[in-house]
């Protein structure tokens, strides 16, 4: 019983709780390595951390809409109308531009552990590689458990 | 699509009731005469003979089990997985009348009904006598809300509707009227005590 999927909230959970938290923070070295050679992992992890970057806008309550049956009942000017609106709102009290600088901050620094690590071959450039990515991780995962749970909405 | 109602309480008859029928004048229906098109018919009682006939004497048949002790009924297992798509029950207490009956569940009847008569409908619309997964009238009540816009009007009986169902069915003991249809703070005090508002689980570990 959930408010319509909001695709971004769910990759920034699966981003700082489901990797981040429970596997970077979680796994010991050997076990971290072994994760982070499989290549599937990797793929879907970064996927995950770019698509929060580039679709912080997707947190906007406007995205619900195609979700809710009962919009099909609106007449469509009406309803571009109030897209339109919740757009608005959203802008104006989640500043997605801020948001975005501070994540462009955090999440680069760690793609790029994230690269080094799979071009390393040298065990010693590996372990140092994971610390790294233990650190820059750690700053992604306080910026996004910041972020909305799903759609933003008024705390008024 | 015809709609015969057998055995139902008098207000049940948005259909074209026909009370009184037996078994077997069910299981002849499509002998009689010209073929008759897709017949809905609308059974008060318990699964038996008689509906099981109907459903064999014609693949464009179809029927609504009603009841108080009505198992539910779909395609995955038997009776529904013999009859696809054709055969599904929806559980009505037995009331003093039909205004005691749950909101939900008389403006799903109604509005099912409706669909069924009409002369283009061939398959029923089973999928208006299914509960609700998620308070969708609230919700987007509420977005109205947020953005200052009035909440469609056609919304009211689905809004109502849901509301009695998460009432009746989901003890959720928060009033909640079509006249807060614009407020915002109920509506979203009222989606969070229903739980729509856990957006991403919250416990994940």
């Amino acid at each position: 019983m959930l408010f319509p999927k909001c695709e971004v909230a769910e990759q920034a959970v699966y981003c700082w709780h489901d990797i981040i938290k429970n596997r970077i923070q979680s796994f010991s070295d050997s076990f971290l390595e072994r994760w982070l050679d499989e290549a599937v992992n990797m793929k879907r992890f970064e996927e995950a951390l770019n698509f929060v970057l580039e679709d912080l806008e997707g947190f906007s309550p406007a995205r619900a809409i195609p979700g809710l049956s009962p919009f099909e009942l609106m007449q469509e000017l009406v309803r571009r109308d109030l897209i339109a609106r919740l757009t608005k709102e959203f802008e104006r009290d989640f500043s997605v531009t801020g948001m975005r600088e501070r994540l462009r901050a955090v999440v680069p620094p760690l793609l790029l552990v994230l690269s080094q690590y799979k071009e390393s071959r040298e065990n010693s450039d590996r372990k140092a590689l994971l610390s790294q990515l233990r650190e820059t991780a750690k700053a992604v995962r306080a910026e996004f458990e910041a972020l909305p749970r799903g759609f933003w909405l008024p705390a008024r | 699509m015809k709609v015969i109602t057998v055995g139902c309480e008098q207000k049940l008859r948005e259909g074209r009731a026909i009370c009184g029928l037996d078994p077997d004048y069910i299981g002849s229906l499509s002998a009689l005469g010209e073929k008759p098109g897709p017949i809905l018919l609308v059974w008060h009682g318990d699964y038996g003979d008689g509906i099981e006939r109907f459903l064999r004497a014609d693949s464009q048949h179809h029927a609504l089990v009603v009841g108080e002790s009505v198992a539910p009924i779909d395609d995955n297992e038997d009776p529904g997985r013999r009859y696809p798509n054709r055969l599904r029950s929806f559980r009505l207490e037995s009331q003093s009348s039909w205004e005691c009956h749950p909101l939900w569940k008389r403006l799903a009847l109604a509005k099912f009904f409706k669909s069924a008569l009409e002369d283009t409908a061939i398959v029923p619309s089973w999928n208006l006598l299914t509960p609700h997964a998620a308070p969708e009238f609230a919700m987007s009540c509420y977005l109205c809300a947020i953005a200052g816009v009035d909440p469609e009007p056609l919304w009211e009986n689905g809004f109502r509707q849901e509301v009695s169902f998460w009432t009746e069915e989901r003890g959720i003991d928060v009033a909640l009227d079509w006249a807060d249809r614009a407020d915002a703070q109920t509506l979203k005090a009222y989606l969070a005590r229903v739980g729509a508002l856990q957006l991403v689980r919250e416990s994940r570990d």
